[in-house]
């Protein structure tokens, strides 16, 4: 019965799909999330004890952050391209939608690129801030949150690369772009990550 | 295009899923992809687990007996290892992975899907589990562990923050393609109000899993990273390391791990009383609230300003009582946290009175043990906090007496499992499990879960610590660690008998009916056991939660 409708080739509109990979992906975004969530709550929560002490001039307050150590300028730049590739991944799925893979490859190549970039910008960021992790525990944390920034951001590019790769061997279009607007939710909730990152370590130190 | 492109995970124009990859044997065990596979081996593998739990929990309590020398173990270290152990693995390879196990056998049956979302990773989720769980059993005899200073080995407590992460990742997995197939794989008409009660409890648990416990991932990563290769500076202490997790284990977290239960107990006694569930959307709001209550990442004492030790030492006293106003909202969620546990459980349990007076069989009677240990747990919970305005948290008593909670929550969650064994054993197993033997192995739960629940409440009230066996002048304390030995037998007992009910049914080649119990749910509409596929033909469109009821009645 079921085969002999899969032969008959119904209209595409009658098709009845779960987005199964949509929502399971959203899921997992939703979990990866909440780790950087647990991050930034213990990071949070030692920063303003750590305040408290510094401002009462008690014992146990230590300087958070040594001058210079967390540049500005590659943790703001760093936000700016995730942000443009929120728009590149939006970009793609439009395209996909619309069956209009020429812009469909050149939206996914570019959010690649732009994951690779801001991989390699904070590489670059953490090779530069010139602490040794056991320094401090403020050190240590901003190793931990950046490391698991990158092995998220990781994942993140090799899902899109996957959809892409799939993309271009023809697999999605406009009924079904069930595969890179999956990858583009796990894309935005790195995006979302990021935003702690850049605003309580890049700009409040 | 798309017909041409439909793959194992998507769905032909009917719905039904393709069928899952099959074969014979060891392949046929190692290589499934098939739901009802997976969860047998979940199940099969947790039961196992809990059977060596369930004798370490003796040995833990025989050695709290004599709170003066640690005779077993040797030192309080070795003590503390087992008795971490004994923690992690009940809730991550007993607790969780035996509802898992449940769920990812019934709920695509009750959901009227072909298969659970994500075979493939449903598999790999079990099998990453299983191999965590063994690595995790074995970092503890290389002297690993989370704490204390003395008599661990780094290396050893290394491949436990590890292990533990991994297992939690895979539970992870297993709740996202449970919550998947509860989302977006139900047939046309069924409404999420119309998903069966243990359908919706599992989401509602997956869903408060998958937010809390990547927290918990978030703290083994600092502890795994400032033990790396030198002296810890601060999470990796070793003094510290349990302190930094044990909100998993603690009040209200601990409630998440039995949410399933309030699911198992409503899909039950419906059937028992052969009577509709009365207003099931307020029943299944009352099981979400219970999962929003406990969630409980927000409660690590880390995160409460003024916990750092530096700050405590240093601080005013003044500031510091000024610094624990966050208990205000833990002490708020420890006494709301009873409204929607009791309103659902007697909402539940209203249906025996306006239904037939049901024969009470094991399925009914394990899942009711469950619900009043599910209860009693929460009114722990209760005596707990309410202290708590007078400023006993000052006191060791809010530490000490969460043993006492752990355990009647793990013994609610074995007990409500048998329940659910008993009652979908025929989908499960393909044969009943023996259910007088069955109703004998959960009263053992039941009465040692209460045993356990009173002793380790009033020893806590007596003055012991949590976790020391250090000499202690209480004779409360040494009187109630002697019921404590005597419910871990009884629990360990019922587990024994557990397998003598649950191994028949797996031997059993009878011939079932498709609804033995007069089902309501989807789950009765396919043979028992389900075939490849679950259902031989398409469903039609669902107009209730209780469809089987609706067919019923009108050809009546």
């Amino acid at each position: 019965m079921a085969a002999d409708v899969v032969v008959a080739a119904p209209p595409a509109a009658e098709l009845s799909r779960n987005r199964t990979l949509v929502v399971g992906t959203a899921f997992a975004a939703v979990a990866s999330i909440m780790v950087f969530a647990g991050l930034f709550s213990v990071y949070i929560s030692i920063r303003q004890n750590n305040e408290f002490l510094v401002e009462n001039g008690l014992p146990g307050g230590t300087l958070w952050f040594p001058e210079g150590a967390v540049q500005i300028a590659p943790g703001t730049m760093m936000m700016f391209t995730t942000w443009i590739s929120a728009f590149t991944i939006s970009w793609a799925v439009q395209a996909i939608r619309n069956d209009d893979r020429r812009n469909a490859y050149a939206a996914l190549g570019l959010t690649l690129l732009m994951g690779a970039a801001v991989i390699n910008q904070m590489v670059f960021a953490i090779l530069d801030f010139g602490l040794p992790v056991d320094r401090s525990v403020p050190a240590l944390m901003l190793y931990v949150i950046y490391g698991t920034y990158i092995a998220f951001l990781a994942v993140a590019v090799i899902f899109v690369a996957l959809m892409a790769v799939r993309a271009i061997a023809g697999q999605f279009n406009s009924q079904n772009a069930d595969g890179v607007q999956a990858a583009a939710i796990y894309w935005y909730a790195t995006v979302i990550m990021y935003l702690p990152v850049w605003y309580l370590i890049t700009i409040t130190k | 295009m798309t017909v041409t492109d439909t793959h194992t995970e998507s769905h032909n124009a009917e719905g039904v899923m393709d069928a899952p990859i099959e074969g014979d044997g060891l392949y046929r065990l190692v290589a499934s992809n098939d739901h009802k596979m997976v969860g047998r081996l979940w199940i099969g593998a947790s039961l196992l687990l809990l059977l060596g739990l369930s004798v370490l929990g003796v040995i833990n309590d025989i050695e709290r007996v004599d709170l003066g020398s640690a005779e077993i173990f040797g030192s309080v270290t070795k003590y503390f290892q087992s008795w971490v152990l004994f923690r992690t693995g009940a809730i991550f390879m007993v607790v969780i992975p035996l509802f898992i196990g449940l769920a990812t056998v019934i709920v695509p049956l009750q959901v009227g899907s072909a298969s659970i979302a994500f075979p493939r990773l449903a598999a790999a989720a079990f099998w990453g589990w299983l191999f965590a769980a063994a690595v995790h059993i074995a970092s503890f005899l290389a002297d690993g562990g989370l704490g204390p200073t003395v008599g661990t080995r780094t290396e050893g407590t290394l491949l436990t923050i590890v292990s533990l992460g991994f297992m939690i990742v895979a539970l992870l997995a297993a709740s996202v393609c449970i919550a998947t197939t509860i989302i977006a794989l139900r047939p046309t008409g069924m409404t999420l109000i119309r998903v069966p009660v243990f359908s919706w409890s599992m989401l509602v648990a997956t869903s408060v899993w998958l937010f809390s416990l990547p927290v918990l991932i978030a703290n083994l990563i600092f502890s795994y990273v400032d033990l790396q290769g030198r002296p810890p500076i601060e999470f990796g202490n070793p003094d510290e390391l349990w302190a930094r997790v044990e909100w998993a284990w603690a009040q209200p977290q601990i409630f998440a791990y039995a949410i399933p239960v309030l699911g198992i107990l409503g899909d039950i006694v419906p059937v028992a009383a052969k009577q509709r569930q009365a207003n099931r959307p307020v029943l299944l709001s009352f099981i979400g609230l219970f999962g929003l209550l406990s969630f409980g990442a927000w409660a690590q004492s880390f995160l409460s300003l003024g916990a750092d030790p530096a700050f405590q030492a240093a601080a005013d006293p003044a500031d510091r009582g000024n610094f624990l106003y966050e208990e205000f909202l833990f002490i708020a969620f420890g006494l709301v946290v009873f409204v929607p546990v009791f309103l659902a459980i007697g909402g539940i349990m209203d249906t025996i009175r306006r239904g037939t007076t049901p024969r009470p069989g094991g399925a009914l009677i394990a899942s009711v043990y469950g619900a009043l240990l599910l209860l009693g747990a929460v009114i722990i919970g209760e005596i707990r906090v309410i202290p708590l305005w007078d400023g006993l948290h000052e006191d060791n008593v809010l530490l000490s007496s969460s043993t006492a909670m752990f355990a009647v929550v793990t013994t609610a969650s074995i007990s409500a499992a048998i329940g659910g064994l008993v009652h979908w054993g025929p989908k499960i197993f393909g044969g009943f499990v023996k259910d007088p033997i069955a109703t004998l192995a959960s009263l053992g739960v039941f009465i040692g879960g209460i045993l356990l629940g009173i002793a380790n409440l009033l020893s806590a009230f007596g003055g012991q610590p949590d976790v020391s066996v250090a000499s202690l002048d209480s004779s409360l304390a040494e009187t109630m660690n002697v019921i404590a030995v005597i419910g871990s037998v009884l629990v360990a007992v019922g587990v024994v008998v557990l397998f003598a009910a649950v191994i028949p049914a797996i031997a059993s080649s009878e011939q079932l009916a498709d609804d033995p119990w007069d089902g309501h749910t989807l789950e009765w509409a396919t043979t028992s056991p389900p075939p490849v596929g679950n259902f031989a033909e398409p469903l039609e469109t669902v107009r209730s939660s209780e469809p089987l009821l609706d067919e019923f009645e009108e050809a009546n």
